[in-house]
């Protein structure tokens, strides 16, 4: 047997992105440890949630987690609100080394996940938009639609005419299908992996920025019984996992996007002047976030200024 | 005796209405969303609010179905025993031992309430607090464990608790 | 002590303390608390447990039992629930077994315009129970169908285990939508032809019913306008786009008001009964609900599904050995796990073995969706019978249990009817 054995839990599956890199990752530890490390994988969310991920983690439900802390609902201020500060980017590359950046000069973002060390971190894709009846290529064809949406979206949307809603994903389906709903706010690989091409006829890329976040960790407890030889192996790795999850799941998306063309689903860009419009709602409420976090003492408005200024590079 | 056994009653009669009204409550949200919708009003928030009602509409219906014992039980083995008094021993032992599982689901949802309260946790979009709707949810809890606990010690001194003759019937076939 | 021993050590407490008579949702719990805390820690079971009972408490699509329980009591409390089962008995009731049958074929009805097999066996269990009890059919005859009739639910769209399946594994949910129609009626008429084998053999479980003339049955049909009513009102808001399904209980439930209300058939009182036995049922279902999201939480950290499935991934057997292997699994997996836990606990580890040794993944989701349902009516975890009980209280659950078996072999069939002729499944998902 291993002299380490770990376990790991994600609400993801194997065929996921996220699941398919965490698979390569585990098998990558266990080889350069020698085999001193076993890590024993839980998916499909059977052990720990995405919602209250780092509290289970920092409880020992596991010792190692898939966390997002952009869905907690409190807690982890820095790293749950600043994702909403990317809104217009179009990058996710550009957006990760922004964040990454963020991440040295700011060490509250570490401080926050109640000594839980970072193993890898995730960049979101840009979500656009998908719609049943019409493309969209001004912010007036957006007037009267239903959309299901994250929460950070809803104010652009409400600031355009639409409604955006927070619907459950299980239920997003069948509301397409049946017009319940008339769009989502999805990247291309949701086209295949929730079979949004079924239901939808329009792809209009309007990106909708999901910034980035730490998205694995190890708790305390479980980070202080391993040697530091070992330690560093997780260490020298967090690159590889960030990459990985980030090369897969561009690779899901140019797989979504040809499985939609396949399905007949017509794409179109968006012109530039009207992304900017778009862009320019989502301002008061990131500021206002900024300036909630100053008033808890975070450095809440350097950052946003901070992302702000590097789109502009 | 007959003093607790009112008084829990009224309790559990009351916090009965509460969650009646949660019911009815998240009935009319949905049908109101539904209509709007159909007359293409925007109603955001039904989600965050329905998710807020639910709490209540949950966890004092489990309070509630334990005062009136309506906690689905295997009978299979206990309604062999003849002597009354055993079988109501073990039953009032059942429960006091089953309502540890309750002190449980108590600790973990006050220690939440706290930590949760302390972060100023608010439901999406509609910026509601959520702590109220974890207390509610821990005293709903804790009003079940009382119950339980009470019901046991009747059943252990040997008084049958309500809806009893229903548990023990003879079925006919 | 390992991690599967502690597993089983734990099981056999819980057999235990509901042989004892310790409600089923709080056994459940306070053996899933004990064991994680015994396999993890005191902690981590504490956080676990307040995550799994506090997400449970604030579930949407969960959280739309309590209205179709409400819709359910208000059909019962008004005496409409009554009148669909006149309906019934005059024109099948002379038939053996004819009243079972027409329970089996309103859930498959009901399954179409609902996606939970609590709500439905509940439903089914309030209105259709007291009328097949009426017309002296056997408790077990008479229970059976009713859990069994729960089941179908899942397989006929809208169906939350078919989109959960379809979401783990990337699978088309429209082709599983359309998949699984063809096994759903297929299911409802084996389940039929149970009953009336069954009839046949004890014709006491079923009895015929008396004679109707023409004239009578054909009068029946204005007893039924109510139902009909509330079956248009949502099934047509589902397919037009007005409401989702979760949506649905509602609508359903406020639309059996209405439609009481309009037909006179409502009193206060009555709607007092409907509600106060809401809260009861409600509470009643989530306390199982509670105990077994803490009990699940222990099966997984015992690692005795995975071990199971690491058995039939790293054996060397023949394609159709391991897909047997795989139902089978289920099959004693659903004795103690309830049906969304082991879709997730499973599916993303068998799926990929599955689809590599050539199966077909969506004929793979529809047997799966169906060996998560067939849980729930196997003893002794099996959800729907404990929520039949709950409802029914004097029969006991051993005889709904014994009375569910020749649905559950009816199953067997069905399953191995669907792994012989794949079209079943295919024909419409590929159309
Ligand atoms: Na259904
Ligand atoms: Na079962």
């Amino acid at each position: 047997a291993a002299e380490f054995e770990l376990t790991y839990s994600t609400t993801y599956s194997p065929t996921h992105p996220y699941g398919k890199a965490d698979e390569a990752w585990i098998k990558r530890i266990e080889e350069q440890t020698n085999g001193r490390v076993k890590i024993t994988a839980f998916w499909g969310g059977a052990l720990i949630n995405s919602r209250e991920g780092i509290d289970e983690l920092n409880a020992g439900v596991a010792d190692m987690a898939y966390i997002a802390p952009i869905y907690a609902t409190s807690g982890y201020d820095l790293n749950r609100l600043t994702p909403q500060f990317f809104y217009g980017y179009g990058d996710a590359l550009k957006v990760l080394e922004v964040y990454m950046q963020l991440w040295k000069e700011y060490p509250q973002f570490a401080e926050e996940l109640g000594g839980a060390q970072v193993l890898g971190y995730n960049v979101g894709t840009p979500m656009h938009l998908m719609l049943r009846e019409k493309p969209f290529h001004q912010l007036s064809d957006l007037q009267g639609l239903r959309i299901r949406s994250a929460v950070d979206y809803i104010g652009a949307l409400k600031a355009a005419g639409a409604e955006g809603v927070t619907m459950p994903m299980t239920e997003t389906y069948p509301s397409l299908q049946r017009g319940v709903l008339d769009g989502v706010i999805a990247p291309y690989e949701a086209l295949k992996s929730l079979s949004f091409a079924e239901v939808i006829k329009y792809y209009s890329e309007l990106p909708h920025s999901r910034g980035a976040y730490p998205s694995r960790a190890i708790n305390a407890a479980a980070w202080a019984r391993l040697p530091d030889d070992i330690k560093q192996v997780f260490l020298d790795n967090i690159d590889f996992l960030t990459r990985t999850t980030y090369e897969l799941s561009q690779a899901a998306e140019d797989e979504g996007k040809a499985y939609g063309e396949q399905l007949g689903v017509q794409f179109n860009a968006v012109a530039p002047e009207v992304i900017a419009e778009y862009s320019a709602a989502f301002e008061p409420a990131a500021r206002e976030t900024a300036r909630e976090l100053d008033q808890k003492g975070l450095p809440g408005t350097e950052i946003f200024e901070k992302i702000r200024a590097a789109i502009n590079d | 005796m007959d003093f607790i056994d009112t008084t829990l009653k009224r309790i559990c009669g009351a916090a009965g209405v509460i969650g009646i009204a949660a019911i009815l409550g998240l009935m009319g949200l949905t049908v109101v969303t539904v209509v709007l919708r159909a007359m293409r009003i925007a109603f955001p928030g039904t989600y965050s609010l329905s998710e807020l009602l639910l709490i209540p509409a949950v966890s004092i219906s489990i309070a509630y179905a334990a005062m009136y014992n309506e906690h689905t039980r295997a009978v299979i083995f206990v309604e062999r025993i003849s002597n009354a008094r055993l079988r109501h021993f073990i039953h009032g032992l059942m429960l006091i031992v089953g309502s540890l599982f309750w002190v449980v689901v108590a600790w973990a949802t006050i220690k939440e309430a706290i930590r949760r309260m302390a972060q100023n946790e608010l439901s999406p979009i509609i910026n509601v607090p959520v702590a109220p709707f974890r207390w509610a949810m821990a005293a709903a809890v804790i009003l079940c464990v009382i119950v339980l606990l009470w019901q046991g010690f009747k059943l252990l001194r040997g008084v049958p608790v309500e809806d009893e003759s229903e548990h023990y019937a003879e079925p006919k076939e | 002590m390992t991690a599967p021993t502690v597993g089983l050590i734990g099981i056999l407490v819980l057999f235990s303390l509901i042989g004892f008579g310790m409600p089923i949702g709080f056994a459940m719990g306070l053996v899933g608390f004990t064991g994680f805390a015994f396999l993890v820690s005191f902690d981590a079971a504490i956080v676990r447990t307040g995550v799994t009972t506090y997400n449970l408490a604030t579930n949407y699509a969960i959280g739309t039992v309590p209205l179709f329980l409400f819709m359910a009591h208000i059909l019962f409390s008004a005496g409409i629930g009554r009148d669909l089962f006149d309906f019934a008995a005059k024109w099948i009731g002379r038939q053996r077994g004819g009243l079972a049958m027409a329970t089996i074929g309103a859930s498959a009805g009901f399954a179409s315009v609902n996606a939970s097999s609590l709500a439905a066996t509940a439903t089914m269990g309030l209105i259709a129970l007291p009328e097949m009890r009426k017309h002296n059919y056997s408790l077990s005859l008479a229970s059976g169908s009713v859990v069994a009739g729960g089941t179908i639910g899942s397989l006929i769209p809208p169906s939350g285990m078919l989109i959960i399946y379809g979401i783990l594994t990337e699978t088309s949910i429209g082709r599983l939508f359309s998949a699984g129609i063809i096994p759903g009626i297929l299911l409802a008429l084996f389940y039929m032809i149970a009953v009336g084998i069954w009839c046949r053999v004890d014709p006491a479980a079923g009895p015929r019913g008396p004679k109707y003339s023409w004239r009578e049955k054909l009068l029946s049909f204005t007893k039924i306008g109510e139902v009909l009513a509330l079956f248009v009102l949502v099934m047509g808001g589902i397919i037009g786009g007005w409401f989702t399904a979760t949506e649905a209980g509602a609508v359903g439930a406020a639309g059996a008001i209405l439609i009481a209300l309009i037909r006179r058939r409502l009193t206060l009182q009555s709607f007092r009964n409907a509600i106060y036995a809401t809260l009861k049922t409600t509470g009643m279902i989530f306390g199982i609900l509670f105990g077994a999201m803490v009990f699940n939480s222990f099966v997984t950290a015992t690692t005795i599904p995975m071990r199971v499935i690491d058995f039939v991934a790293t054996g060397d057997f023949p394609p159709m050995v391991v897909l047997l292997l795989i139902l089978l699994i289920y099959f004693f997996l659903g004795m103690i796990l309830d049906a969304s836990a082991m879709m997730t606990l499973t599916v993303p580890l068998f799926f990929p073995i599955v689809t590599s040794l050539g199966f077909d993944a969506i004929l793979f989701g529809v047997l799966v969706v169906r060996m998560t349902e067939i849980a729930l009516i196997t003893p002794p975890v099996g959800m729907n019978v404990y929520v039949l009980s709950g409802i029914a209280k004097d029969i006991p659950m051993t005889t709904m249990f014994r009375g569910a078996m020749p649905f559950v072999a009816a199953d067997v069939l069905h399953v191995t009817a669907l792994i012989l002729f794949p079209p079943l499944v295919l024909w419409l998902a590929y159309l």
